[in-house]
């Protein structure tokens, strides 16, 4: 009978080695798994991108593409390199709605922010009529746009609008024909466009802002901080990724937005309300410039690209 | 020697190739009967209408029962489209797979130019032939003819636009005086109209400023009287590049017709917040008593004002007054309208079928049956005699009346492509009429607009 005359080492050897191998089997086996939940994940997303490529991604190519041709809505394209672009950089009408959409988003987007945490920050701290406020604030963003724009239309008409009911009552007079003015008309549509979207940006900061661990708020109180200390020194704070995100999203939304503006004032009055999303409309489908129209598109498109970028990276360090 | 003629067999077979060509050819030139040539197969044909305006869905529907009638095997749908889409987005759908049978094609739309230069429209010159259709239309039927030859659309009725709809108790509540045969006189007499009608309440003339269309109307209806017949020729052909431009834009009696714009927009003629309003809303303004006036067309007496006088909204009967021309002493006219016109699709996949129905729509019975008894309109054919006209309401016979008196003259953006003419101009007469531009910035814009479209088209 032969002795084995194995050194511990070679136990330990050998049983480290078994169990390096049971190591490496069940290694091999999370790996085979992982690979296999991996080719799983990827199969299960390729229906995925095979929509995000036909509905976004080729839509967005056949629109570069269009950008660099003149095309009338029918027939073959004719490449014109530049031109589009050269044109829309050169046009007077082109400055002006740029410039009418950034002030119309960035207004829109600051006011929701800005109203939306107010109203988070009093229902959060059970304000009298809290409940009331939660429904009231909401509807208006659940309500077609559509309608909105129309009972609004409607609403800042002179004599017979609710508007010009309300201002005459306060005696700031009921004859103020908001829409059929250049000077004015931008105004009602910044005040519906914040109606309409302040209901959503106050539900997320809400949600935001009672994740506040009440602890930090009883300390605070405790440490004799009154409510607007409470609101600066810890609400605030602790909300400000949200808010960024709230607020870069609004931008790029009301960018975006046509039905509102559309339906309240058709772009007029001398379309001084026509901004970009409505321009291009007026580009391609009244004076059959679609190649123009998607130039507009793409020039947009790489703007909000850029306020998007500024957006996540700000909220990120705002996280940090 | 034997002369004989002897017919080779492949003589016979040349000729009868060449027999059956000529017969083809022939064919193209004439129509067959429908139920010999379309067959019994059933069919379902798609037509498209506008949602409002002068009742297109009771015209078709009455034509299209009387057809279905006589052809048993269609069946018919339809796809009502706004009136904003007519002229633009819907170019993409009659352009697509899913095109309709017969296409509703505003003639003064970037559609309509853009389907004809694409060569996505059938030819209608086989039914046009058939019936004599451009001679049963008349002179408006040169318009339809494009620079190939052919006829691509055909319009189904007449509608007059520029109609000064009057509330007889509002101007005499206010004083206002409308001269008795329904002209004035003057830009200054309408403005002194309008300030009448303000001292006790109303509005002068109720418009919808806000409509891609209303404002550039008065300017159809008030340049003839300012430029000649000549002047006014070129002005609607000028922007295609084969015809020399004689009359330019910046000739004095445009600017004259731009300036008594400014000034009819400067007296305060109209309703206030005009330029934040639509049609509809000018239109209850004035159904609701509120202004005098109201500029308008001949669909609204069997339109809005019918509707809004059952509900009990409208509680008078309106007259009828005319524009002034642009110089004192002129006149102005009610401007025809013939423009909203349907076609086939060449991706109509039915495309015999739907040149039928549509022959029978532009027939005498079928402008009977649709456009004069189911809707109330104005048929475009000139062969069916007045006393069809029994379902016409009395207002717009009074326009007719005036019409035959004064003549009426067909509007420049009606006649011109939309891109050149009132999507360009409208905006600009917008501006005019808030103060924020000139008559002579506009000529010069619209000059150069001409330019442009003669050197790059449309």
């Amino acid at each position: 009978m032969s002795v084995k005359n194995e050194s511990p080492s070679k136990e330990v050897s050998t049983s480290s080695t078994q169990g390096r191998n049971l190591f490496s089997r069940k290694k091999k086996a999370r790996i085979g798994l992982n690979a296999i939940n991996i080719r799983s994940a990827r199969f299960t997303l390729i229906p995925v991108f095979v929509l995000l490529f036909v509905f976004l991604a080729l839509p967005m190519i056949n629109s570069v593409k269009l950008s660099f041709s003149r095309w009338g809505g029918l027939g073959p394209l004719e490449a014109v390199g530049l031109n589009n672009y050269k044109f829309l950089f050169s046009d007077p009408q082109m400055r002006y709605s740029s410039r009418i959409t950034i002030f119309y988003a960035f207004t829109v987007a600051f006011f929701v922010v800005a109203i939306g945490t107010l109203l988070a920050a009093a229902v959060s701290a059970n304000v009298r009529g809290h409940k009331a406020m939660k429904l009231i604030w909401f509807f208006p963003g659940i309500a077609p746009p559509t309608a909105v724009a129309i009972f609004w239309s409607s609403g800042f008409q002179p004599e017979s609008g609710v508007v010009n009911i309300l201002l005459g009552k306060i005696g700031l007079g009921n004859n103020h024909a908001w829409l059929a003015s250049s000077d004015t008309a931008l105004f009602p549509v910044i005040f519906v466009g914040i109606w309409s979207a302040v209901g959503f940006a106050f539900l997320v900061i809400l949600g935001a802002v009672e994740q506040i661990p009440v602890s930090l708020r009883e300390a605070a109180l405790v440490d004799g901080a009154n409510m607007r200390q409470q609101f600066t020194k810890i609400t605030l704070p602790l909300i400000r990724p949200i808010l960024m995100t709230i607020f870069t999203l609004e931008i790029i939304w009301t960018f975006n937005g046509f039905t509102v503006v559309w339906a309240m004032t058709n772009g007029g009055p001398s379309d001084s309300t026509s901004i970009l999303p409505i321009l291009a409309y007026k580009e391609a489908f009244r004076y059959g410039r679609f190649g123009t129209a998607a130039a507009m598109a793409v020039i947009t498109g790489i703007f909000l690209m850029i306020v998007g970028t500024i957006g996540i990276r700000l909220s990120r360090s705002e996280q940090q | 020697m034997k002369s004989s003629f002897r017919v080779s067999g492949k003589s016979v077979v040349a000729l009868s190739a060449v027999t059956s060509a000529f017969a083809l050819v022939l064919s193209g030139l004439s129509i067959t009967p429908a139920s010999a040539a379309l067959g019994t197969a059933p069919v379902t044909l798609t037509i498209q209408h506008e949602t409002t305006g002068d009742r297109p869905e009771e015209e078709w529907h009455a034509v299209a029962a009387a057809f279905t009638k006589l052809h048993p095997n269609v069946t018919i749908k339809y796809s009502p489209i706004t009136n904003e889409a007519k002229g633009g987005p819907n170019l993409q759908v009659i352009s697509s797979d899913g095109s309709p049978d017969i296409a509703l094609l505003p003639l003064n739309s970037n559609v309509y130019t853009q389907m004809v230069k694409g060569k996505g429209l059938v030819p209608l010159d086989g039914i046009f032939a058939a019936d004599n259709t451009v001679a049963r239309i008349g002179p408006p039927a040169a318009a339809l003819k494009q620079q190939d030859g052919h006829y691509y659309a055909t319009p189904h009725s007449v509608v007059y636009y520029n109609v000064l709809w009057t509330n007889p108790d509002a101007i005499k509540k206010a004083k206002a005086v409308v001269p008795a045969s329904g002209h004035f006189a003057s830009v200054a007499q309408l403005v002194a109209f309008g300030k009448a009608c303000s001292k006790a309440g109303y509005a002068g003339l109720a418009i919808g400023g806000k409509t891609n269309f209303q404002a550039s109307w008065m300017f159809d209806s008030m340049m003839p009287s300012a430029v000649t017949k000549k002047a006014l020729n070129n002005y609607i052909n000028s922007y295609k590049s084969d015809v020399a431009v004689t009359a330019k834009w910046t000739d004095p009696g445009i600017l004259k017709t731009l300036d008594a714009l400014g000034a009819i927009a400067k007296g305060g003629v109209y309703q206030n917040g005009y330029l934040g309003m639509d049609l509809d809303q000018a239109t209850a303004y004035f159904t609701a008593g509120k202004s005098c006036m109201l500029l308008g067309g001949t669909w609204m007496p069997g339109g809005s004002f019918e509707s809004d006088t059952k509900k009990g909204t409208m509680k008078f009967t309106p007259g009828l007054a005319v524009l002034p021309g642009v110089v004192a002493g002129t006149k102005s006219t009610y401007t025809p309208y013939y423009g909203d016109a349907y076609g086939v699709p060449t991706k109509s996949k039915n495309q015999e079928w739907a040149l039928e129905l549509l022959r029978f729509f532009i027939s005498d019975e079928g402008q009977k049956i649709g456009c004069l008894d189911a809707a109330g309109n104005l048929p475009v054919v000139t062969t069916i005699p007045q006393s069809a006209y029994t379902k016409v309401p009395q207002g717009v016979k009074d326009v007719l009346a005036l019409v035959a008196a004064y003549g009426s003259q067909s509007g420049w953006t009606s006649e011109v492509p939309g891109a050149y003419g009132q999507t360009f101009l409208n905006p600009l007469i917008q501006k005019l009429q808030e103060g924020k531009t000139t008559s002579a910035d506009i000529a010069k814009a619209q000059q150069a607009k001409l330019e442009d479209v003669r050197k790059n088209g449309l």
